[in-house]
């Protein structure tokens, strides 16, 4: 039993780490640009097809991880300068109106292209098979992605702590306005910040093709619990993300043990439970 | 097909439809002549669903149909054929559109798959409005307790699957222990409850069960307490992209090290293209159908599709074409559209089709077939990009009428 629950842990740690990824793009989008990107699934699903099309080109993984986030990312940048940056300001309907028809749209053409049906993706075979530890098994591929992904969070965490650009992102999540007025070209930060976040959603989603498969459904189903993540965590808060990415997958894996039927009702309970004791989220900085 | 409109059937129908509107009767009735001309289509519903996590149904189940309505020369009983999809994917939908093709379209003649509980719910609306329904689904439910005289379903049901499958399982890897993963619904419980009875009659042990949410996407805690238990066989009992996503997971984790993996209930050729042959060596799949079915049938089926489609044909397109052959045979058997008419005709009806010797149980109206088990090769071994397997059996296993639960 303590094995299963030591195996089952880490499978919650590796499941967490992709909802971080995904849920640090949200949370800094939301907390500074005020937008509630709900195209941010389909991005991830955009990772993990483009690197479905690649691999079967080329044959080669590793390409994925380099060429994939700075598509995905392209795509964001181009997004945010065509239509996106007209709706700031606005009602903040227009924006969930625009990026939630975006995701529709994205979907469909999805399934225009690759059809409905999901599709088979395998991780290289470096890592193929599974690491035997006093008992356990841990899958070689997953030990990779929480590996890659940790790493990951570490260059943003810098990025954002220790950089000028990161300082203007952290002023620019309290106080978008001020930051503009003390002389920051705050379009050029928001278009950045827009095609970064939407470039690690790409990343994640080749990272999580291998172990979850790949449908066009699957950035829809992922957003939800990314919302969670980021209220749990509190909006605009890079540690907020990470520490309720790991909260989240891991009650639901462990969850999953004793109660499989409720692994993704766990994800609302705990979200209720912590906005019940700090309706700004963990580590919100306002309300 | 259309003979197209000459200038007498012009000024009938215009004159007729024109009477209708004076005559200001109300309904559909006003916009079209209740004429049946020479040229007045049989209409026919397909309700499946074309979205979701079964949205590979749609495509097939359209595509079989298709194939069917060209193999039978477009035409029946003289009059040009015309199939009417649309999306399905709950009860309620589903007996929403059947009531719009029924009441609104006037067909007579209904599709619909993929979900045991979008069958039963419109095959009771079928029996009260007294037309025909063939229901692609495998709960034992639809012609066992909530049987009824408008209904026919084409699939071995659950009860059948899993006598196929078991004994092969347990002949073919001499498997003594069984380790079961299931989806929490309907389908998946008949399944399970079949395999519990078949393991008790042979003296095997059942040591553990997982029960998965429909839909489930993260299978790693059902493996890993599946691989704990070092069952000689880990059985899935799930459908569609849950064995698919299920099954890779387990190779992920190295689950073939440790027990054999077999799957109940699979949609053949569609999920092994899925999984992949990396991931499927020696695992064991109970079909309704596989392409290499060794009759004239199927060889003159597989041929056609393949023509069309570039592809050999999945379970699903190979279901809804023989379903659909089937009602067309019917209808011209009976030489009428009246559902009374036709449904005699199809009760007892027998014939040699795709899947070897059929014949409709006029009892409660089951397709009696065979239920095929595939077990699969490595990449190495494949012949071309489609050969994942060979059938290495299959028979016919069907509950007695009177055991069934049925009354008509």
């Amino acid at each position: 039993m303590v094995n299963l629950i030591i195996a089952q842990a880490f499978n919650g740690l590796v499941l967490g780490m992709i909802y971080v990824l995904l849920a640090m793009g949200l949370s800094i989008v939301w907390g500074m640009m005020d937008i509630i990107n709900f195209a941010h699934g389909l991005f991830f699903a955009l990772g993990a097809y483009f690197a479905y099309t690649l691999v079967s080109v080329t044959g080669n993984f590793w390409l994925c991880l380099v060429v994939v986030p700075l598509a995905t990312g392209f795509i964001g940048i181009l997004l945010e300068y065509t239509l996106l940056r007209r709706l700031y300001g606005l009602n903040i309907l227009y924006q969930i109106l625009l990026t939630f028809g975006i995701a529709l749209a994205g979907r469909e053409i999805i399934i225009i292209i690759y059809n409905p049906i999901g599709k088979s993706f395998y991780p290289p075979d470096l890592f193929a098979g599974t690491i035997f530890v006093s008992g356990i098994f841990f899958p070689r591929y997953r030990v990779f992605v929480f590996l890659v992904s940790i790493a990951l969070t570490v260059c943003m965490w810098l990025f954002i702590e220790k950089t000028r650009y990161g300082a203007i992102i952290r002023a620019g999540t309290e106080d978008a306005e001020m930051v503009s007025s003390l002389g920051i070209n705050i379009s050029r930060v928001f278009l950045l910040i827009f095609g970064l976040s939407m470039a690690i959603a790409g990343f994640s989603g080749v990272l999580a093709a291998p172990i979850r498969g790949i449908e066009p459904y699957m950035g829809w189903l992922i957003l939800g619990i990314c919302f969670a993540v980021v209220v749990i965590g509190g909006m605009g808060s890079f540690a907020g993300a990470i520490l309720g990415g790991l909260i989240v997958g891991l009650s639901q894996s462990l969850v999953a043990l004793v109660m499989p039927s409720a692994s993704i009702v766990i994800v609302f309970i705990v979200m209720a439970a912590i906005l019940l004791i700090r309706p700004r989220g963990l580590m919100g900085i306002r309300d | 097909m259309s003979k197209g409109i000459n200038r007498r059937t012009f000024l009938k129908s215009s004159a007729v439809g024109g009477l209708g509107l004076i005559a200001g009767t109300g309904g559909m009735g006003l916009m079209r002549p209740r004429v049946v001309r020479a040229e007045e289509p049989v209409r026919f519903l397909l309700g499946t669903s074309f979205s979701g996590a079964y949205a590979e149904s749609g495509l097939y189940t359209s595509r079989g149909i298709q194939l069917a309505v060209k193999t039978f020369g477009g035409s029946v009983l003289g009059r040009p054929i015309e199939v009417i999809e649309r999306d399905t994917p709950n009860p309620a939908e589903g007996v929403r559109k059947a009531q719009e093709a029924v009441e609104k379209l006037g067909i007579k003649f209904l599709t619909v798959s993929p979900s045991s509980s979008t069958v039963l719910a419109v095959a009771e609306y079928a029996a009260k409005k007294g037309v025909v329904l063939l229901g692609h689904a495998g709960s034992d439910k639809i012609t066992g307790s909530a049987c009824n005289k408008s209904t026919f379903r084409w699939q071995v049901p659950t009860w059948g699957a899993v006598r196929e499958v078991v004994p092969r399982i347990i002949d073919e890897y001499g498997a003594e222990s069984f380790y079961t993963i299931t989806p929490k619904y309907v389908f998946g419980e008949d399944l399970l409850r079949n395999t519990k009875e078949v393991l008790e009659q042979r003296g095997k042990k059942h040591i553990g069960n997982s029960d998965h949410p429909l839909g489930e996407t993260e299978y790693s805690s059902y493996i890993t307490k599946a691989m704990a238990a070092k069952a000689d066989c880990v059985f899935l009992l799930n459908f569609g992209g849950d064995t698919v996503n299920c099954l890779k997971q387990a190779v992920n984790f190295g689950l073939q090290k440790v027990s054999r993996i077999a799957c109940a209930w699979g949609s053949g050729i569609t999920q092994m293209k899925a999984i992949g042959a990396k991931a499927m060596k020696d695992v064991l799949w109970g079909l309704q159908y596989f392409y290499k079915i060794d009759t004239p049938q199927n060889k003159a089926f597989v041929a056609a599709f393949s023509k069309e489609y570039g592809e050999v044909p999945p379970y699903i397109a190979a279901s809804a074409y023989a379903g659909m052959i089937t009602m067309l045979e019917c209808i011209e058997k009976a030489g009428t559209d009246d559902p009374k008419k036709v449904i005699e005709a199809w009760e007892d009806y027998e014939y040699d089709g795709i899947t070897g010797r059929e014949k409709w149980r006029a009892c409660n109206h089951q397709l009696i077939k065979n239920y095929f088990s595939v077990k699969c090769k490595g990449p190495d071994e494949m012949q071309d990009p489609e050969d994942f397997g060979d059938i290495i059996g299959y028979s016919q296993n069907f509950l007695p009428c009177e055991e069934t639960g049925c009354k008509m």
